[in-house]
């Protein structure tokens, strides 16, 4: 979807048209998603936040002046109902284990052939969630924004509200902590 | 390069900023430099490619519809009365205009003073006075009953009503205006 489509459809979604919200939810759920439960680590909180987010920004678009940054806005929003939820139940952040996403719900990855090849990815992406989880969450979001979301540091700083240089700081620095947990994880292993 | 400040090693690293690109200029033949790009490169590609991005549930959507259809929750976007059509907006913002001219163009009258106003209430209680005196008349006077022997009326002596003089400050409508 281009963006000359997408402003359509914001536009259509600002009239009140319900398929045009379906759409946009279709379009950018995966990604809302996958950014809360970056987060939260709980499948459970990630749906719920994630269903507040889509709702508080439907029942507020109108408020979206800048249809250009309909993206950044709902990464906000729903970065926002993370906080909030992490100030309601202080939630105990639990790591994901592999057991949790069977593989056929995972994002295009599929069962190999080859047994031992499998374990290693499983192993892998272990080492992955462990590094996102031990890292704060500080700089945990913007390191999901930008590696995995591959968000533009312009968009990240609007989203987490922080000047530039702070959120290329703290990218700095995430990276730095994600490069030693991985070190160790992969020597310990 | 660990020698550098940590915001020099930012701007280098991170991305097209002035600084960036001076000090970009300054150590891009270093290969400390090059070295450590490649590892930043080369981490963010290990967690892409070992990311498993997770599927939402796919009965989100009706429920979120759902919650939107709820009359409390419904605020902006699907109430339509709440956002009126331009041609409304127009006429209405025409009809205040109109209004605050109307208003404004108006010549304001300040009505009588206050001292035309007491004089008129005086006059007024001056007449009201004069037609309540002259209608008085004493029932006990004898006039018309014992017309031959007025000596004798006990009443007779007291005349009539006591012709009392006027006093204005005992206008009561005058008391009531100079007290607001």
């Amino acid at each position: 979807m281009n963006a000359q489509d997408l402003q359509s459809l914001i536009q259509q979604a600002q009239d009140g048209d319900r398929d045009a919200c379906h759409l946009l939810y279709q379009f950018f759920v995966a990604r809302i998603f996958n950014f809360v439960l970056g987060m939260v680590r709980s499948r459970e909180d990630a749906e719920d936040v994630t269903q507040d987010a889509f709702i508080q920004a439907f029942n507020n678009l109108l408020h979206l002046k800048d249809l250009g940054k309909f993206e950044q806005w709902l990464y906000r929003i729903a970065r926002n109902e993370v906080y909030q939820r992490f100030r309601k139940k202080k939630v105990q952040e639990v790591m994901l284990e592999p057991e949790f996403l069977p593989a056929e719900e995972a994002g295009g990855r599929r069962p190999t052939s080859n047994p031992e090849e499998e374990v290693l990815t499983v192993e892998l992406e272990q080492v992955i969630q462990r590094t996102l989880t031990e890292l704060p969450p500080k700089l945990r979001e913007v390191f999901i924004l930008s590696v995995l979301q591959e968000l533009s540091y312009k968009d990240i700083a609007g989203i987490v509200d922080r000047s530039l240089l702070s959120v290329k700081t703290d990218i700095y620095r995430a990276r730095v902590f994600a490069k030693e947990m991985i070190k160790r994880y992969l020597t310990q292993g | 390069m660990n020698r550098l400040p940590l915001r020099y090693r930012i701007h280098f690293l991170v991305g097209d900023t002035r600084l960036g690109r001076s000090v970009f200029r300054r150590f891009e033949e270093s290969a400390d430099i090059r070295q450590l790009r490649q590892d930043e490169a080369d981490l963010d590609a290990f967690f892409r490619q070992h990311f498993r991005a997770a599927e939402p549930a796919t009965d989100m959507w009706p429920q979120i519809a759902r919650r939107l259809d709820e009359p409390g929750v419904r605020t902006l976007p699907f109430a339509a009365p709440l956002r009126p059509a331009p041609r409304t907006i127009l006429t209405a913002a025409a009809a205040v205009l109109l209004v605050t001219a109307l208003v404004l163009l108006t010549p304001w009258s300040p009505g009588p003073s206050r001292q035309e106003i007491l004089s008129t209430i005086d006059s007024r209680y001056q007449t009201i006075w004069a037609v309540d005196a002259a209608s008085q008349t004493n029932p006990f006077d004898g006039n018309g009953i014992l017309e031959s022997t007025a000596d004798e009326n006990p009443f007779q002596a007291a005349g009539g009503p006591a012709a009392a003089s006027l006093r204005l400050d005992e206008n009561p409508f005058r008391r009531l205006i100079q007290q607001d």
